[in-house]
């Protein structure tokens, strides 16, 4: 069943939690709602689902209508953050729960139900604990049964809020593995809101990035991670330094760097340096900016170092280092070094300030590539 | 078994400094005289008197006890409490769930003032509450005329008890639904309705089991009450002898004709059902605490 989302708005009194939202999600796919806390993702999961009335626009699943239907109707399983198990049933008895309130007519005969249920917890792998009680299982375990309880309804979507934001991060990984093999096997169209850019980059074909509301990009995960459209996904996926720059007859120059833009991009604009894009040097280079080393974290496969730059050293800069650049360097916590963007990325902020009504465009983007500065650092 | 085991274990030395043990406990004397005060208190207070009534109503034996309650007065003001308890409460009940479900569940205009005005009969005096309603319903009163003209008699009948029953009761159930409903949200009730349950299948399977216990603590405290209700009650009874006399209203009576064998019978019945009441709610509270939100009250 696909789900057409066609123009959707939603105010809380004076605050918009969702402005004009169009998006299509095409059967049997897995897509994620991605943004921080506040970018209206959960809203816009529960006006699919129908727990929240949009104030505009229209919901449809395979063509059809959806707004002024009931929950009932609309047959959408819904997984809650915190599980939202009856705690007061036994877990066959909430997985049975759906199918046990239908109207009399539709109602399976509770032998029928039985078997079913018996084959959503064998699904689940929660078989032996058909007869525990939810306040009885761990985290992962009460999420799978939150699971099995939506499947049971043989649900036209399946929607997940923070499907995995309650559990531990092994469970966790467990799980996101479990459930893509559950969904490409089903092929039933799912939904998922997250703030773990790792988990949407990891599990959706799709992500659709969304800040204050609004939709900043929609990829495949690939290419939201390689190309961020807008400062705000750039910024949102990954690690990032910030800078603000000055640009000047096409040239952007920053604290670290300086890079070739587009005449586009015009001032006030900021450059964007992933921490892998710096690079180290423990001797005099030319344009380095030097530095003082605060922290050096060896744990991990990529070094984590913290250099402190700017006038008074009052700039703390975040970079990695590959084990044998940072072995190469032998860095010391005080040692002065001299640091150097290998790339940028450089947005203009004056057309990043949300224009009305339109989603977020990005005019002009310019990646500085120094080959040189590459080749010194691993010459040395 | 070892002579120097069954021996009892030697206090341990306080070896601490002085200012240490000082600044996290009370020295053993403070702790002593506070626990002597408290216990005095309650002794004083309430086992003292509570067993005075029951003495004061065993005086002349058993059977003067149960000729004294056997009394068609007596049977009559018994009866009479019961049913009037047997409206009142589950009146209660239905208004204290449909408010703290609304309270709890929704977001509305006027909610702050329906929680204000729910505890109104807390604060207000039994009698004020007795006199509202002789103002309402009394034979000078805003609806007195229309009241006398169509038959209807509520100030010194029964109605007019079960109606001021109900003020002095309605918060109890609603006072003690509304946290635990706060507390467990909506989202099993979202969950319920999203799997296609209907608004009263979600309340009968869902709702209703979470508060279970709650509801009925809030039942029995509203229940005591309902039965033990006297200063709003004597303002609107009338204190008719067999027709509207409730059980407190019956202790007043006996006891101001120097009839202490009877007055204490019945009063010892009402002191029975509080330690009843005590006895469950604390049994309640012990096995159930965990679904009572106490902690929150």
């Amino acid at each position: 069943m696909d789900i057409q989302i066609q123009g959707i708005n939603k105010q809380f009194g004076s605050f918009t939690a969702l402005g004009n939202i169009d998006l299509t999600i095409a059967e049997g796919e897995l897509v994620a709602l991605l943004g921080p806390s506040g970018s209206g993702k959960t809203t816009l999961l529960r006006i699919i689902a129908g727990l929240e009335q949009p104030t505009s626009g229209s919901i449809l699943f395979g063509g059809e209508d959806l707004i002024g239907q009931s929950l009932r109707e609309r047959q959408v399983g819904f997984v809650f953050q915190h599980y939202a198990l009856f705690r007061h049933m036994r877990v066959f008895d909430n997985v049975a729960f759906g199918l046990r309130v239908k109207k009399r007519r539709e109602r399976r005969p509770e032998s029928e139900i039985r078997d079913r249920v018996m084959r959503l917890l064998r699904l689940v792998q929660l078989e032996p604990f058909a007869h525990r009680y939810p306040s009885q299982l761990s985290g992962g375990q009460r999420q799978r049964v939150a699971l099995a309880r939506a499947l049971a309804i043989e649900p036209r979507v399946l929607l997940l809020d923070e499907p995995f934001g309650a559990l531990d991060a092994k469970v966790r990984k467990e799980l996101r593995r479990w459930l893509r093999g559950l969904h490409d096997e089903m092929n039933l169209t799912s939904v998922f809101v997250t703030h773990d850019q790792e988990e949407a980059l990891e599990l959706a074909d799709r992500v659709v990035v969304m800040d204050h509301g609004r939709i900043e990009q929609i990829g495949p995960p690939s290419e939201v991670y390689e190309h961020p459209a807008t400062a705000f996904t750039y910024e949102f996926l990954g690690n990032v330094n910030r800078f603000d720059c000055r640009i000047n007859d096409g040239r952007a120059t920053f604290l670290i760097g300086e890079i070739t833009v587009p005449d586009a991009i015009g001032d006030p604009a900021v450059a964007y340096v992933r921490p892998h894009d710096i690079d180290v040097f423990a001797g005099r280079v030319m344009s380095g900016e030097p530095g003082i080393v605060r922290y050096v974290s060896a744990a991990g496969p990529l070094a984590k170092v913290e250099v402190a730059v700017g006038k008074a050293d009052n700039r703390l800069i975040e970079v990695e280092l590959s084990r044998p650049q940072l072995h190469h360097l032998d860095l010391k916590v005080g040692q002065t070094v001299y640091v150097r963007a290998r790339k940028a990325r450089v947005f203009s902020l004056a057309e990043n300030r949300h224009p009305s009504g339109e989603a977020l465009s990005v005019k002009s983007e310019a990646i500085y590539d120094d080959g040189q500065a590459a080749a010194v650092a691993s010459g040395r | 078994m070892p002579a120097d085991a069954a021996s009892p274990p030697v206090p341990a030395v306080d070896r601490r400094p002085h200012a240490l043990r000082s600044a996290i406990e009370e020295p053993a004397w403070v702790r002593a005289i506070l626990i002597t005060i408290g216990l005095a208190f309650i002794g004083l207070f309430l086992v003292l008197p509570l067993t005075s009534v029951f003495v004061e109503a065993l005086r002349k034996g058993l059977a003067a006890y149960f000729d004294a309650l056997a009394t068609p007065d007596a049977l009559a003001a018994i009866r009479l409490t019961l049913l009037v308890a047997a409206i009142a409460v589950p009146c209660n009940l239905v208004f204290g769930v449909v408010a703290a479900w609304a309270i709890a569940k929704f977001e509305f205009p006027g909610k702050s003032i329906l929680i204000t005005f729910i505890d109104l009969p807390f604060s207000v005096s039994p009698v004020v509450a007795g006199l509202i309603y002789v103002l309402l319903f009394g034979a000078h009163g805003w609806l007195g005329p229309w009241l006398r003209e169509h038959d209807i008699q509520i100030i010194f009948a029964v109605p007019g008890i079960v109606l001021a029953t109900i003020f002095v009761t309605f918060p109890f159930v609603a006072r003690e639904l509304i946290p635990l409903m706060q507390e467990q949200g909506t989202e099993e009730e979202e969950a319920a309705l999203s799997l296609g349950a209907s608004g009263w299948q979600t309340f009968w399977y869902v709702t209703l089991p979470n508060i279970k216990w709650a509801l009925l603590y809030g039942v029995l405290l509203c229940n005591a009450r309902a039965m033990g209700e006297f200063g709003a009650v004597s303002v609107v009874s009338g204190h008719i002898r067999g027709l509207t006399n409730t059980m407190p209203l019956h202790v007043e009576i006996l006891y101001n004709e120097y009839n202490f064998v009877g007055a204490f019978a019945v009063a010892s019945l009402l002191a029975f059902l509080a330690l009843v009441t005590l006895i469950l709610k604390s049994l309640l509270e012990w096995r159930y605490g965990h679904e009572l939100a106490l902690p929150r009250r």
